[in-house]
């Protein structure tokens, strides 16, 4: 299996990456951990270095995963930095047929459904797939990037809208940090939530 | 320009059409054709097309531009600036590049009795065989692409581009913090005009012509 992180831009570091690493490779030391990043300095896994065309800032990198040339073949188990690992999650992931997203269960209010918003009630902090099955995505966002670019806030907007069929990890699994504070789950969602700040509160005070 | 915007408004009236009868559901369509032409839009084609003018005539022949000349616009979006060159050079070819499919579709029925040509490509595939190429987005190519670009251009052509320092929007992948910068990056073999203008007081648009 791998295991994969992206990192550009320096909205988080090295310590953030090698801190999620080393939660998760205390419950699963066999697979294989890269970061797929601009910057491999300091970091305690393999690197995989990010493409220079097409040049695409912040989370849209996180697509380049799906494309054909993403050199990794196999059971692909994707994390967003800004999650954490409370427990062991691996009894979960299990099915790496298709695209498996996190259930935004906590977005129950209607106004999530507002079609010309595009708002989702899934995320993509954890994902799995199995490498080379889904390359649509990449190509479909590719031919017209631009455009994708602008209509869409993130890549969780654009898997859904434009169609392609995902399934969903059982709710149990995820916290929502934001939502759900007093939740005891394997992995915390942070969604970008003053994570550096609780980050930098946590590595102080631990 | 008033036909045109009551074009816009019939187009926009069939997306929301399509959206109600049809699988197509592209709401957002409508906002990305209204951003097209809006204010800013307009202003800084003007500019750049006034300017094109001022230097026009004294280069025409030193270039061997002809009496039809032929345009190029790269990554034209819906055709704007292929209109607003439409209203000045009405003796030319004009071709509107973008790889959108949309973008043909929707500008080759705002624009249909403008004789301006629409064509679904990349227009770093599509080549600049032209007297002049413009591009007003400039920020949105891929850095060594456009540059490469620019270097298979035929001596003699025009280029007259514009990009801005608005480093913020995920679209933009080909900003550069001053006009000095974008006019270093374009490396082109003479400047015949070189200009900045603030927008909204959040960025600089430039705006270079040479060849």
């Amino acid at each position: 299996m791998n295991i994969i992180f992206v990192k550009w831009g320096n909205k988080y570091n090295s310590e953030h990456v090698n801190t999620l690493y080393l939660s998760l490779l205390q419950y699963n030391s066999k697979a294989n951990y890269y970061c797929y990043t601009e910057d491999p300095s300091n970091l305690l896994m393999s690197t995989i270095p990010i493409v220079s065309r097409p040049r695409l800032k912040r989370w849209w990198n996180k697509l380049y995963m799906f494309s054909h040339n993403f050199p990794l073949s196999g059971e692909c188990l994707f994390f967003d930095i800004d999650t954490r690992i409370n427990k062991n999650p691996f009894p979960y992931f299990n099915d790496f047929s298709g695209l498996t997203l996190i259930d935004c269960h906590w977005k129950n209010d209607s106004i999530f459904d507002r079609p010309h918003n595009y708002d989702v009630r899934i995320n993509s902090s954890v994902i799995t797939w199995t490498s080379g099955t889904m390359n649509d995505i990449w190509e479909k966002f590719y031919k017209n990037k631009d455009y994708y670019l602008r209509k869409y806030k993130g890549i969780d907007r654009f898997i859904v809208h434009e169609g392609f069929t995902y399934k969903t990890f059982p709710t149990e699994l995820i916290q929502s940090f934001k939502f759900e504070p007093n939740k005891i789950a394997p992995i915390t969602t942070y969604e970008e939530l003053d994570y550096g700040d609780h980050f930098t509160k946590n590595t102080k005070t631990n | 320009m008033e036909i045109i915007l009551q074009r816009i408004l019939k187009q926009i009236e069939i997306i929301y059409d399509d959206s109600m009868y049809s699988q197509t559901n592209d709401l957002y369509r409508i906002k990305d054709l209204i951003h097209s032409v809006d204010y800013n839009q307009i202003l800084s084609k003007r500019w750049l097309i006034t300017e094109l003018l001022n230097i026009f005539n004294p280069i025409k022949n030193k270039h061997n531009l002809g009496e039809i000349p032929k345009f190029i616009i790269g990554g034209g979006w819906y055709g704007l600036m292929a209109y607003l060159l439409r209203e000045k050079f009405e003796n030319s070819l004009i071709i509107n590049v973008d790889m959108d499919p949309v973008c043909l579709d929707i500008g080759s029925k705002i624009y249909h009795d403008q004789d301006i040509g629409f064509e679904q490509n990349d227009v770093v595939d599509y080549g600049i065989d032209c007297d002049i190429f413009v591009s007003t987005s400039v920020e949105h190519f891929d850095k060594d692409d456009f540059k490469f670009l620019l270097k298979s251009k035929p001596k003699h052509t025009i280029c007259a581009l514009q990009s801005n320092d608005w480093e913020k929007i995920d679209s933009h992948i080909n900003c550069h913090k001053t006009l000095d910068d974008f006019i270093y990056y374009l490396s082109l073999k003479e400047v015949l005009y070189k200009g900045e203008i603030k927008i909204n007081n959040e960025y600089s648009r430039f705006s270079v012509i040479g060849w």
